[in-house]
């Protein structure tokens, strides 16, 4: 009954129900004024009065119920998405017109949201991108400014060094000359990442990529197992990029690790071409966790690394629209017998498989 | 065997002027030192040198333009561009612009004697151009990945 009701177009929940009412009333006033002879006029007009106000009284409650209230519920819904609560929806029930505009009204809000959500993620985005170039700008200026001068100091103190004889004196000049030196390597290390804005993507096999990145990173006694998956899509990337991203992790990883370990290399398709780094170093400390891509942060000893390198590998990460998700043990992540994991989500180039066996 | 060379060095840094004047002097070369391009100019009009060390960034006239206006006239005089903020695009400009090495600051004092013996040693070595070998340099642009 009620579904069949609200079936009903506006037009019919007024027409139908009014009709209803007038034909009652005036069924009501007929029968007082032919089925009661002998009443008074008064007592006729009276009861027609009443009638009429009753006829009224009904009629309004009907528009009320079938247009006024759910008008004003929408014109209500309306103002607190204008407030900004985007989460607001009209209720639908029945497919009368005004079900209809609520149901238009909740799709278009579904839009904003959605538009709102990709505006907000593009922002942080372009912020992040704006940071990191603010800190290749600072990197380019500063390295000039500090480089002239330790080019002196460093010169100096060698030359110092070699003119003294006192082994006092020595030992400081040599002090002086190593400290320069690593200064320098620390501006040479801010400079040796590529800030630039600028991604070209191709669709390629990450793999190789992987490569590029493990024949560029120093592996010294580090074990580096590999486990790839044979048929893994192309992805759209920037190879250059992505391989600095890879680098930073896989430095990091050799980093954590110190002495030695074993470093293992994942590649599978789930959802996207996800690539793992996991190695055996003591994993990453809950407190860390939070800050681990902050610019400038380190746990590093100081003058061991700028703090940037992870930050730059998510940033170009997030720039080829991929996740990256970090695991450690001492986060409460089940990762057994290993320490840190990287896992590296990057969307599948449509349709485009690698060769088999690469 | 070591022989004593006229040197001129351009940098707007004073103080590494000073410092590189003494290092040069105490070896046994004749150094001159001039603060800017516009002062190395008249200097490199009247005399002839051996080996002129220039900052590549400095205010007016950098070491580039230096170069390229001292290598049409010059040519025995052996151009070393110096620079705190080296890029693979001004080491590729460098030696197309004919320079006979690219010193990144800051140097050890190894590496500034090796580059001054070679180039007092180096007669034989005057066929050398750079233009040959700026292509293949101009390759490494795209990621010098480093580890460290």
């Amino acid at each position: 009954m009620f579904d069949l009701i609200a079936s009903l177009s506006i037009k019919w929940k007024v027409i139908l129900p009014v009709t209803f009412i007038l034909l009652v009333a005036f069924g009501m006033s007929t029968y007082v004024a032919v089925g009661m002879p002998g009443r008074g006029l008064g007592v006729i007009v009276a009861t027609q009065i009443g009638a009429l106000v009753l006829v009224g009284v009904a009629i309004a409650a009907v528009v009320h119920a079938a247009i006024y209230y759910p008008i004003t519920r929408l014109i209500r819904t309306m103002g607190k998405v204008e407030r900004g609560d985007l989460s607001a929806r009209a209720r639908v029930r029945g497919r009368d017109e005004i079900s209809r505009l609520r149901e238009r009204f909740n799709q278009m809000v579904e839009q904003v949201e959605a538009k709102n959500r990709e505006l907000a993620r593009a922002q942080q985005q372009l912020a992040q991108s704006e940071r990191l170039a603010a800190v290749g700008l600072l990197a380019a200026g500063v390295a000039h400014e500090i480089n002239n001068p330790l080019a002196t100091i460093s010169v100096a103190a060698e030359s110092l060094l070699e003119s003294l004889a006192d082994p006092k004196a020595r030992a400081l000049a040599r002090a002086i000359g190593e400290q320069a030196a690593r200064i320098s390597t620390t501006v040479a290390q801010l400079l040796s990442f590529d800030y630039s804005p600028r991604f070209d993507l191709e669709p390629g096999d990450i793999r190789d990529v992987i490569e590029e990145a493990l024949a560029a990173v120093d592996l010294g006694r580090f074990r580096v197992s590999r486990h790839y998956e044979p048929r893994l899509p192309k992805v759209r990337m920037d190879a250059g990029k992505l391989r600095q991203a890879f680098c930073n992790i896989v430095d990091n990883a050799l980093h954590a690790m110190g002495e030695k370990g074993e470093l293992s290399v994942a590649t599978r398709f789930r959802d996207g071409v996800e690539v793992c780094f996991s190695d055996t170093g003591p994993g990453i400390a809950p407190a860390d966790a939070r800050r681990i891509l902050d610019a400038f942060f380190t746990t590093k000893e100081v003058g061991d690394g700028s703090g940037l390198g992870l930050t730059v590998a998510y940033h170009f990460i997030r720039m080829h629209r991929g996740e990256m998700y970090v695991y450690s043990p001492a986060l409460g992540e089940p990762n057994p017998g290993r320490g840190a994991s990287f896992v590296i989500r990057l969307p599948a180039a449509e349709g485009e498989l690698n060769e088999a066996g690469a | 065997m070591r022989q004593a060379l006229e040197i001129l060095i351009v940098d707007d840094d004073k103080a590494l002027l000073g410092v590189l004047r003494s290092v040069l002097e105490a070896e046994g070369h004749r150094v001159e030192v001039a603060p800017s391009a516009y002062d190395a100019l008249p200097r490199l009009e009247h005399q002839r040198y051996d080996l002129v060390l220039v900052d590549l960034k400095m205010r007016r006239m950098d070491g580039l333009e230096l170069l390229e206006h001292e290598r049409l006239r010059q040519r025995g005089t052996r151009m070393v561009i110096m620079t705190a903020y080296p890029t693979v695009d001004s080491a590729v400009r460098a030696m197309r612009e004919g320079a006979f090495d690219y010193l990144v600051k800051p140097f050890k004092l190894a590496e500034l004697r090796a580059l001054v013996e070679r180039a007092a040693g180096g007669e034989a070595e005057e066929s050398r151009g750079g233009a040959e070998r700026a292509p293949d340099t101009a390759r490494g642009d795209e990621q010098e990945p480093k580890g460290g």
